[in-house]
């Protein structure tokens, strides 16, 4: 069935650029409160210490400073964590355990004195030995990061072991079998906007924080059940947000930190984090290490696939749970094996906590096994396209891990990648110095394997001039899915999109939601906006029955009108029902309508946590592939990338402009993390380069021409055929994409990031040797 | 010391009181509310706060507010006429060219020098002349079409 759409599909501009580009969009840094203070940090020098002692009686006694806190104000029950509540708002029992971890924090009349209040503040530290590296941390006689965990042994965070099949039988089927081991480096979001918070508390003892978040929703239950605050007082309001690509997730140290101090004075507080301090405690994308195996018959159907990996999780558990599940799950979404295995151990060290990055624990994967598909398909005599081909998942199969796939474009997306790149033309005739390669990925969307729950809820409310606002508790943070839920809302109704506004999230009103990760806005999201309409279809018909004197089932909602079946002449617009509920009836019959996505989840945890997490736990699953050609420069190591073609399977495209724009940031960001980010931390633990000047991320000049195709597999999961989109291409496909290529451009393949032209011209000179 | 100094900006005259070091950014945002320039880094490297100073694109974040007494300023907010978007600014919306729009400000009020020096620019020109100025979001990609919508003449 294809449905003809007049809203859905096109290219909508979003809704809050008008205000972007004159600078009238709001921003929390933005916020000025009547009586507000400035809020400032006091953060660890030491990567691991214990505080003897702090003295805050000369900051104190600084004209203009309003109030400080120490661990000392926080009780020691004040702890948070996702996946673990092992982290402190501030180091309550004297252990501080990364660089930059918040020791105080001051208020003042303005910036400056803060700043100085905060250099007042005399604290006696013991620095400890501290550990950075993984495998380090996971020896005995490492420094033991929480020994008042009595579970932690060794370092170690979580651990998951997850076989489907038997690895032991696969390998036996094997006539070939590849092994090596791939290391990614930790990279920062690098959004545009340092985190920012704004707290106030008033005299009735009202909590409202003003925030940059991608899960409003969890900072206002993470202050209420810290801080020991009624959720009914605490209010949390967001109006945009500078880019956040997984970071500024969830309720953190700023937040609670801002609100203690609005407690303390009952001001306003807002404090706004410098870059370097951002960059310093910003839960990253972990580096990790990955020893592969892969085995495959002759005809290259491969039969066994074992990975096992050490994550760097940083000081705290935070979401680590999550992410080894994610990683090992996710993998196995794209290739039909049958026997998996993955043992996965996270790793604390003496660093800032990792947390969410676009494309969760996606290139942490596709790095060794995209580069491992063409070891072997090189092993096999195989073209990696053909490998690739012959072993991808396809509509209506079911994933090692029982994700049944009701769409899979990835085949398609082989297929017009390598087309569009030239591939078998590329190949036969080959240039000196270039190279092709291609790689894929695929994400979830909606996963509910960490919890078992998820779905979306959208509000509309009806208008007396057949306008429509949305109320949804889904962040937009740049990506534009407000602008999905406004088009969805016209498509169905009918409605212009001038009439439609979504509006800010505000925690006092709108409901609930789970927050954006994973494209589950796009596809719970929009698909609770859309039940929500069919809702207001239903409502209107009922009030347009006795507007028009005809039995419901007589009248039949199309564009905006309902009319008596068969007689045209005869309706009544949404304009009308709406004035006539609000001014006719007094308001007595406002229709509001609710849409909830909620769908059955065949996945619950094990009473333990366990790390089985079988069955069908995800929305659905989108695919993509990314094929590139590079020229590596033998003399420099240098790599120019000529081209980039991406196809992503979304499922069906909502916004056209917008799903264009994911693609390209997310191919701009991945291939900034390929060759050239890394977060450097010097002997001491300190990161060495937490600013954009020692940061490099992509300019405008790195840009190489991109061609995007959008394969339309339409998901029977969602209202649309949609599902997700716009994340994986660029983060997870690049990075194996390009080291794929620079082993065809130039024979040296690159187990580690970012590939920079040192790492090339070694690998060339050590290829040169063994000549 | 602190000093009183008269500022022209978007056509107005302000009057405020400075620090010799205070920078422009933030007596923009902090102390005459015009709060479109953004500030993303501490270095001069991101571009989010360029204004115009005589026509000119500078980084606020590195202009001190008191060597600024006879200059004319225009930030992001005083570019439009009334309700009438700058060529720029409606350039920026429909090619899609705004996601979080943290960088936009800095990215429209950049291309409005640069295209005032170099009109007809080819697009490798466009790549370079942004070079301090970082956008997360987009990948460059439509900005750097909007930019050559507007040099194009499409929104004449």
């Amino acid at each position: 069935m294809k449905k003809q759409f007049s809203v859905i599909g096109t290219k909508v501009p979003q809704l809050s650029a008008v205000n972007k580009v004159t600078g009238k969009a709001v921003y929390t840094g933005d916020l000025i409160l009547p009586g507000m203070l400035y809020g400032k940090i006091l953060r660890s020098p030491y990567a691991h210490a214990r505080i003897l002692n702090i003295d805050t009686s000369k900051a104190e006694k600084l004209p203009g400073v309003k109030a400080i806190i120490t661990y000392k104000d926080v009780p020691n029950s004040l702890l948070f964590g996702i996946d673990g509540r092992d982290e402190p708002l501030m180091s309550w029992d004297g252990h501080v355990r990364f660089v930059g971890q918040e020791v105080a924090a001051v208020a003042a009349i303005d910036k400056e004195v803060a700043a100085e209040a905060c250099d007042l503040i005399e604290v006696e530290y013991e620095e400890f030995p501290a550990v950075f590296d993984t495998e380090e941390a996971l020896r005995p006689d490492a420094p033991q990061i929480h020994p008042e965990l009595k579970d932690v042994k060794n370092n170690i965070a979580f651990e998951v072991d997850i076989e489907r099949g038997s690895i032991e039988e696969g390998f036996r089927e094997a006539d070939i079998i590849v092994e090596d081991k791939f290391e990614i480096s930790p990279v920062n979001q690098a959004y545009m906007e340092p985190d920012v918070c704004l707290a106030n508390y008033d005299d009735a003892d009202h909590l409202s924080v003003w925030v940059s978040s991608t899960w409003p929703s969890n900072i206002r239950d993470e202050l209420a059940y810290v801080l020991n605050i009624p959720i009914s007082k605490v209010k949390v309001v967001q109006f945009n947000v500078g880019g956040a690509f997984g970071a500024k997730f969830t309720g953190l140290q700023l937040h609670h930190i801002t609100a203690l101090l609005a407690m303390k004075v009952r001001r306003p507080v807002k404090i706004t984090l410098s870059r370097t301090e951002d960059s310093a405690v910003l839960r990253h994308r972990s580096g990790i290490r990955v020893n592969w195996k892969l085995g495959a018959k002759k005809d290259g159907t491969i039969t066994a696939e074992y990975t096992k990996f050490l994550l760097d999780q940083g000081a705290y558990v935070y979401m680590i749970r999550r992410m080894l599940t994610h990683m090992c799950c996710r993998n196995d979404g794209l290739y039909r094996i049958k026997n998996v295995k993955h043992e996965a151990k996270a790793a604390y060290t003496n660093k800032a906590p990792i947390g969410t990055y676009r494309s969760f624990g996606d290139a942490q994967m596709s790095f060794g096994r995209e580069q491992m598909l063409d070891m072997l398909a090189e092993k096999l005599g195989m073209s990696a396209v053909d490998l690739r081909l012959k072993n991808a998942h396809q509509r209506g199969d079911t994933t090692p891990h029982g994700w049944r796939l009701g769409s899979c474009g990835l085949i398609d997306c082989i297929k017009e990648t390598s087309k569009e790149i030239n591939w078998a033309e590329k190949k036969a005739n080959k240039q000196r110095g270039r190279g092709v390669g291609i790689a894929s990925t695929c994400h979830e969307t909606d996963d509910r394997t960490t919890t078992g729950s998820y779905g979306s809820v959208t509000y509309i409310k009806l208008l007396e001039d057949g306008g429509v606002q949305l109320l949804t508790g889904e962040a937009d943070t740049g990506q534009g899915s407000h602008n999905a839920f406004a088009m969805t809302a016209a498509e169905e109704l009918g409605v212009p999109l001038s009439h439609v506004d979504v509006l800010p999230h505000d925690s006092d009103i709108v409901p609930w939601a789970w927050g954006y990760l994973g494209s589950r806005v796009m596809s719970a999201g929009v698909q609770a906006t859309y039940l929500a309409c069919q809702q207001i279809k239903k409502e209107c018909i009922d009030v347009a029955s006795e507007m028009l004197e005809h039995t419901p089932e007589k009248l039949e909602f199309n564009k905006g009108r309902v009319f008596v079946k068969g007689l045209t002449e005869e309706s009544v617009s949404l304009a009308d029902i709406g004035s006539y509920v609000t001014h006719d009836k007094r308001g007595s019959a406002m229709i509001m309508a609710r849409g909830v996505d909620d769908r059955p989840t065949e996945y619950t945890l094990g009473a333990d946590n366990d790390s089985h997490h079988y069955g069908h736990s995800v929305g659905a699953t989108y695919f993509d592939t990314l094929a590139v050609e590079v020229e590596v420069n033998t003399k420099t190591g240098v790599v120019n990338i000529l081209q980039i073609v991406v196809a992503d399977d979304c499922g069906k495209v909502i916004d056209r402009l917008m799903i264009e724009g994911q693609v390209d940031g997310a191919v701009m960001q991945g291939l900034g993390a390929t060759l050239m980010e890394e977060r450097k931390i010097n002997a001491k633990g300190r990161l060495v380069n937490p600013d954009f000047g020692l940061y490099r991320v992509p300019h405008a000049i790195d840009v190489p021409p991109i061609k995007r195709i959008f394969v339309e597999s339409n998901e029977p999961s969602y209202c649309y055929g949609h599902k997700g989109g716009g994340e994986s291409p660029g983060i997870g496909s690049i990075m194996p994409a390009i080291a794929n290529a620079i082993y065809d451009a130039v024979g040296v393949r690159i187990k580690s990031t970012p590939i920079t032209p040192k790492k090339i011209m070694e690998a060339l000179a050590e290829k040169t040797k063994l000549i | 010391m602190d000093q009183v100094i008269k500022l022209s900006i978007n056509e107005e005259m302000y009057e405020v009181i400075v620090k010799p070091k205070d920078l422009l950014v933030d007596v923009l945002r902090d102390k005459i509310g015009l709060t479109g320039t953004k500030r993303g880094c501490d270095s001069g490297t991101c571009g989010a706060c360029t204004v115009l100073i005589n026509g000119k694109a500078a980084k606020s974040c590195r202009t001190k507010t008191i060597e600024l007494a006879d200059k004319k300023i225009t930030t992001i907010e005083g570019i439009a006429k009334g309700k009438i978007l700058d060529p720029l600014q409606k350039a920026f919306i429909d090619h899609g060219a705004v996601q979080c729009g943290f960088c936009t400000p800095g990215m429209i009020m950049k291309a409005k020098s640069f295209l005032q020096e170099n009109p007809n620019p080819a697009q490798d020109e466009i790549k370079k002349a942004f070079s301090g100025n970082i956008c997360r979001c987009t990948g460059y990609v439509k900005i750097i079409e909007a930019i050559e919508a507007v040099a194009s003449g499409d929104y004449e």
